[in-house]
């Protein structure tokens, strides 16, 4: 096929493409639809954040708060356990989580 | 107030679309906008020109922003924006033609003319060449929405033969031989419209 050809199709595809934007634009109320879906969509997943991620983070932070473990050193493996998969979640290096789930493994 | 108005937007006119996306991703999500303003009339238009159906094709616009905006982290960046928003347009049309089952997307095109002669071979040539505006709309609305479709992604989106058998998932032979086609029978709708206008 000729190049001059490819090079007129392009030009008037182009030219076709623009006409019909001009001619027939988009309503208003569409974005109005796109930008709620958007908004609705954003708040389903802070929701799920918050009982998921942060709920367990919230734990955590709770669990740091007390200067000993919280089953009172009576049941460690359980609190080591928990700790490990929180900062699993938390996205903390495993070395980190890995101390405390040493105490799991025994 | 909306999540999307929380943040102020600087002067945004000159950003790429690609800078405008690492902005949005960084937390200025207010600058949807523009990329709103930027492609929601040319998805629109894609969207009519291959369903033909006023309703259908603002529904399928909505469903493609949505989905392009909700998959931004996806984009890598390894295309321009626009053939990576081009592409999902075009699938999704697809997807949603197929479902209603109102096209046939097999490599068969039914041709409503007689095959052409050498004459007309000619003749088809020296008319695509001449093509106005005004011929190709009234020839575009005949072709078949595939043919419609390698035609916009090729001539309208500037789309190489690799980014369209990347988007439609087909090999770069099977690219060139639709497009060969479609442009055959473009010249062919071409060639009767120029002997009917001369009768």
């Amino acid at each position: 096929m000729d190049n001059r050809i490819d090079k007129r199709l392009s030009q008037l595809f182009k030219q076709l493409g623009q006409k019909s934007e001009a001619i027939q634009p988009t309503e208003p109320r569409l974005k109005q639809d796109v930008f709620n879906t958007i908004d609705t969509t954003a708040l389903i997943a802070d929701i799920i954040d918050l009982f998921t991620f942060k709920f367990l983070e919230t734990h955590a932070t709770m669990l740091d708060a007390f200067p000993e473990n919280t089953y009172g050193g009576k049941n460690k493996q359980a609190d080591s356990a928990f700790k490990y998969y929180v900062n699993k979640i938390k996205d903390k290096p495993i070395s980190e989580s890995e101390e405390d789930f040493s105490d799991f493994k025994k | 107030m909306s999540f999307f108005k929380k943040y102020k937007v600087k002067s945004d006119a000159h950003l790429t679309d690609e800078q405008v996306v690492a902005r949005v991703l960084e937390g200025e999500t207010a600058l949807l906008d523009v990329l709103y303003e930027r492609y929601s009339g040319k998805i629109f238009h894609k969207c009519l020109s291959l369903i033909k159906d006023r309703e259908a094709a603002k529904d399928c616009t909505h469903d493609i922003i949505v989905k392009v905006f909700t998959n931004l982290a996806n984009f890598k960046g390894r295309s321009a924006f626009s053939l990576w928003v081009h592409s999902i347009s075009y699938n999704y049309c697809m997807d949603y033609l197929q479902k209603r089952k109102r096209t046939d997307f097999s490599d068969n095109i039914e041709y409503e003319l007689d095959v052409l002669t050498n004459d007309d071979s000619e003749l088809e040539d020296k008319l695509l060449h001449d093509l106005q505006l005004v011929q190709l709309e009234t020839v575009f609305e005949k072709l078949n929405t595939d043919e419609k479709m390698i035609l916009m992604m090729r001539y309208q989106d500037n789309m190489s033969v690799k980014d369209i058998s990347d988007s439609l998932q087909i090999g770069e032979s099977a690219v060139k031989m639709r497009l060969k086609r479609s442009r055959d029978h473009l010249g062919e709708l071409i060639v009767a419209l120029e002997k009917k206008q001369n009768r």
